[in-house]
């Protein structure tokens, strides 16, 4: 177990980055009255991030979207690997104790501080503020609903498939 | 929509033989470059240099212009808003609070090329560099071969959890799902089908595990390397080369 | 070579408070070097265990609890891993098993792992590329290999590393007619070089091969018999679910009034995917009600394709869909799902629910049909489910998982089932519920529109339809298009 490779939780990785990238760039949810949308990576991050702690969801989310990103915006992959690590380590390790109503607000709070902090700097940096602070609003949207999204998604495939627990605790 | 992520152009030029350790430090220094130099022609120049670099690898127009594509929105964008945040010097309209100024205008001119030389680099080393390459530049410059495997897993994952997910989408619409709403009665409606497509994934990772395993992975005999890196002449030339234009610029900017 | 003695394996519960799954119970056979060994069983009778066992895989990373002995050329598995290579397995799914970028690098994986010294890997890829004939799409990536492509790569993949046994999981599972012969080719080749070979099946035609055969059920061995004398005990192989002889089968008794209204009727379709490959050129097709349509014809001949538009999951380039009289263009899927019933291959996927019932329940509710509960329990009862009502989906045997599919599908009642090749991969005891059921629908006047390379099944339809390239090349009774110049091409 010490020094060679857990393949059971290397192969959880793997899989769990691919199901962050599909879901960010395959699912668009247009956001009505506007013309931006959301996409479902949060949720997923959100999802790994209770499933299966922080570890997981902290290498999983940053793999996941920063590979997301260079099919559109490769300039933002390094940033996008930092801020959604950031966001699947700080979730996971806020809710890997106990999942109460505190801790579900806590980490989503989090999470979504996380993005829309992290991604203003690194626009300030790359594309301006002028750029950086319109994204603001569709940040904090994209992180709420990750989180509104993500807390049922769990608790749903935990009663759909209860094998789940065991993974967890294998896992984390 | 396929959302395979695969970039590589199959050739066979100077560029595309370059050993990928040498291609990373070029990145690196390119990005560090494009930081540098607060010259918006600088940063015209550099993107010159890019395509031509680019052309000259026979990487098609197609994808030139793909990335000019993915760019568009974002250079508008900082086109359009950037003025108005560093005002400077003449001005030239004013709007109310807004002023539109000849030094905001340069400064948007310079973040836009700054971006697109960012992204035209990141597109030099993936549109020249094969993903099994890539990979083991990196392991040979320290990362463990494990995180290599998990990165090309992912990869390779993709059109898998793509392809379930479309199945998924399909076989729960034929029983009647649909999305409608306002955004966050839209959001709940995919739960269905994302815990199915969870479920999925996870199967699919339980049996990875096990073909992995089966394959040798957990032996702790060393592994060997088939086809593996080496540096050869042009490959020290170049990151020589490439070294010494850089201390150049630097002496130059900071003489 | 291969000796296994009182083998009982069962995986961990699924969940806190659930049974164990006991897969093997007191399993016994032998192997000598260069045999070939048979292992019959229907769907979850244990085959996949046995060989995940075998290959010291399970419980080692599945977890789970394991008694008896295991010996592969000596070394007992059950006590620590075989050394790499040792054991050969070709997984039932060999997509999963295909993770490398190129065809080539597929095959070095295995003997860089080994640790083969790098300037020898180049001539045994070559050699075992070359063995299963893939030296033409060496450098293409695996995954866009046609199916008997990735298993034969698989088989590659493991042979380079020289193993002492191969095992086999269902080598034949879930491939077209032309992949099950690419396949059978190679392992006849293997067989006739002396490798010791165990393989798995659920069906009956693949174990060929073998001299010996051994019947699972439910997770218990029959010792190895002749295979001939196996596959004459045709009542046993039918208890044991391996077997749906076809003189078992129900009568598609027509419905008592024929109507003469259409229930699916398409104009000039034709269809282009976004790639601008050209799928269909032009079909034309009337469907009356009631009636029990086969659609058959070549891999890549457009049947699903055309199949997809019956429910608006693909929209034609130019012609026309009507459903019921009605024009299907404008109504998304969702909707057409009302008159529509559409059964998918490996349906199972689509489970999510936390219960049999509401699982059940999802499309009743989602359509806004009336009397969901009598619906529901109908269904269930229907499909003898009623006892695991309550439990989840994800952790039932594979049977009761398509049972489930389908009794989803029963509830919504639709007047026309939509089937795209529903019986692939599926054993004896999936057939007979499936084709129970469809001939009960039959009966009751649903009009049936099944996809299939089983000519058996399309000879039982009341009319056959053969594309060919997009085209409609035949269109009659089965005994005139069956017996025809169209169906040499399928
Ligand atoms: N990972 C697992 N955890 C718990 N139970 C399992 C697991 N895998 C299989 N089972 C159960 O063990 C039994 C044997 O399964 P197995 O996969 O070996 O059957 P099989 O003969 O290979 O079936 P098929 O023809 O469908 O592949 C089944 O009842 C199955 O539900
Ligand atoms: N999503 C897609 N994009 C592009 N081309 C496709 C797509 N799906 C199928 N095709 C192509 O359309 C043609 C018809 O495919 P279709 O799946 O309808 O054939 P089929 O008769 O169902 O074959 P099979 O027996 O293999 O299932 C094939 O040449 C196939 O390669
Ligand atoms: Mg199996
Ligand atoms: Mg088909």
């Amino acid at each position: 177990m010490s020094r060679e490779v857990d393949i059971g939780r290397m192969a959880l990785i793997a899989l769990m980055g691919a199901l962050i990238f599909v879901l960010t760039a395959l699912v668009r949810i247009p956001i009505p009255a506007t013309s931006g949308y959301v996409h479902l990576g949060d949720a997923a991050i959100t999802f790994i991030a209770y499933a299966f702690g922080p570890l997981v969801a902290m290498i999983a989310g940053g793999m996941g979207t920063a590979m997301a990103d260079m099919l559109g915006y490769p300039q933002w992959a390094l940033f996008s690997l930092l801020i959604h690590g950031a966001q699947g380590l700080a979730m996971g390790w806020i809710v890997r104790k106990r999942i109460n109503v505190v801790t579900v607000l806590l980490s989503v709070v989090v999470g979504t501080g996380i993005i829309v902090a992290g991604y203003f700097a690194a626009g300030t940096f790359l594309v301006g503020v002028g750029a950086a602070s319109l994204e603001l609003l569709p940040n904090t949207l994209q992180g709420v609903s990750g989180g509104l999204i993500g807390v049922p998604l769990y608790l749903a495939v935990r009663r759909a498939y209860p094998p789940l627990e065991t993974r967890s605790q294998r896992a984390a | 929509m396929s959302v395979a992520l695969d970039f590589y152009v199959p050739r066979d030029t100077w560029l595309h033989r370059l050993d990928p350790r040498v291609k990373l430090w070029e990145m690196l220094l390119g990005f560090v470059t494009a930081f540098l130099l607060p010259y918006w022609w600088a940063q015209g120049a550099f993107l010159l240099g890019l395509h031509l670099l680019l052309l000259y690898s026979h990487i098609p127009w197609s994808a030139l212009r793909r990335l000019w594509r993915q760019m568009a929105w974002l250079v508008g964008l900082i086109l359009v808003l950037q003025p108005f945040f560093a005002p400077a010097g003449a001005v030239l309209v004013a709007l109310g609070p807004l002023r539109l100024t000849v030094g905001g205008l340069i400064e948007a001119v310079l973040l836009a090329a700054r971006a697109l030389v960012i992204a035209f680099i990141i597109g030099v080393l993936l549109f020249t560099t094969d993903q099994r390459a890539l990979v083991q530049a990196f392991v040979r410059l320290g990362m463990p071969y494990s995180w290599g495997l998990t990165f090309s897993l992912t990869l390779r994952f993709l059109p898998a959890i793509q392809q379930l997910f479309v199945t998924v989408r399909e076989a729960q619409a034929a029983r009647g799902w649909v999305v409608e709403g306002n955004l966050f009665r839209r959001l709940r409606d995919y739960l269905p089908v994302l815990v199915a497509v969870i479920i999925g994934t996870l199967r699919m990772s339980d049996r990875l595990t096990l073909a992995l395993a089966a394959r040798g992975l957990a032996s702790t005999a060393p592994r060997t390397v088939w086809r593996d890196l080496r540096m050869r002449p042009p490959d020290w030339i170049t990151f020589i080369v490439s070294a010494l234009a850089f201390g150049l610029l630097l002496w130059v900017r900071w003489r | 070579m291969l000796a296994v003695e009182h083998l009982d394996f069962a995986y961990p519960p699924p969940g806190a408070g659930l049974p164990a799954t006991a897969a093997l119970r007191d399993v016994s056979f032998h192997l000598e070097h260069g045999e070939t060994l048979a292992v019959m069983g229907a769907s979850g009778s244990g085959k996949s265990t046995l060989c995940h066992v075998l290959a010291g895989l399970a419980p080692r990373y599945t977890g789970g609890h394991v008694a008896g002995v295991v010996r592969v050329a000596g070394h007992d598995v059950l006590a620590t891993m075989p050394p790499t290579g040792a054991v050969g397995l070709l997984f039932q799914d060999a997509a999963t098993q295909l993770f490398n970028p190129t065809v080539e690098d597929e095959v070095a994986w295995g003997l860089e792992a080994l640790g083969t010294p790098p300037q020898h890997i180049g001539a045994q890829v070559e050699e075992a590329l070359a063995r299963f004939g893939l030296l033409p799409v060496r450098a293409g990536s695996p995954w866009t290999l046609s199916g008997g492509q990735q298993k034969r790569l698989a088989l590659a993949a493991v042979w380079a590393m020289h193993p002492h046994v191969l095992l086999l999981d269902e080598p034949l599972g879930g491939l077209d007619p032309q992949g099950c012969d690419e396949v059978l080719a190679a392992l006849a080749t293997l067989h006739h070089s002396g490798t010791t070979l165990l393989l798995t099946t659920a069906r009956a035609p693949a174990v060929a091969l073998a001299p010996l055969t051994l019947l699972l059920t439910d997770g218990m061995a029959t010792s190895p018999a002749s295979t001939a004398e196996v596959l004459q005990d045709e009542a046993r192989l039918v208890k044991a679910g391996v077997l749906y002889p076809s003189a078992l089968w129900p009568t598609f008794e027509a419905p008592p009034g024929p109507s003469s209204e259409s229930a699916v009727a398409v104009q000039d379709l034709h269809f282009a995917y976004t790639d601008g490959h050209a799928a269909l050129h032009g079909v034309n097709l009337d469907i009356p009600q009631g009636q029990f349509v086969a659609v058959i014809g070549p891999n890549g001949a457009g049947k699903s394709t055309l199949l997809r538009h019956f429910n608006g999951l693909l929209r034609p380039t130019r012609g026309a869909v009507y459903i019921q009289g009605q024009d299907a263009a404008g109504r998304p899927t969702g909707d057409l799902a009302r008159e529509v019933g559409f059964l998918f291959q490996r349906p199972e996927q689509q489970l999510f629910a936390a219960t049999v019932r509401e699982e059940v329940a999802f499309g009743v509710r989602r359509l806004h049909l009336a009397d969901v509960e009598g619906r529901v329990e109908r269904a269930l009862a229907r499909f003898e489910l009623t006892a695991h009502a309550e439990m989840p989906p994800s952790i039932l045997s594979y049977g009761a998982q398509r049972a489930v599919t389908l009794a989803a599908l029963a509830a919504l009642d639709t007047p026309i089932l939509a089937l795209d090749e529903p019986t692939v991969g599926l054993d004896g005891c999936d057939w007979a519920r499936l084709l129970a059921w469809l001939a009960e629908r039959r009966a009751a006047g649903t009009t049936l529109i099944i996809v299939t390379h089983e000519m058996e099944l399309a000879a039982r339809a009341d009319r056959v339809v053969a594309l060919a390239e997009g085209r409609v090349v035949a269109d009659g009774a089965p005994d005139e298009v069956l017996s025809g110049p169209a169906e040499a091409t399928l």
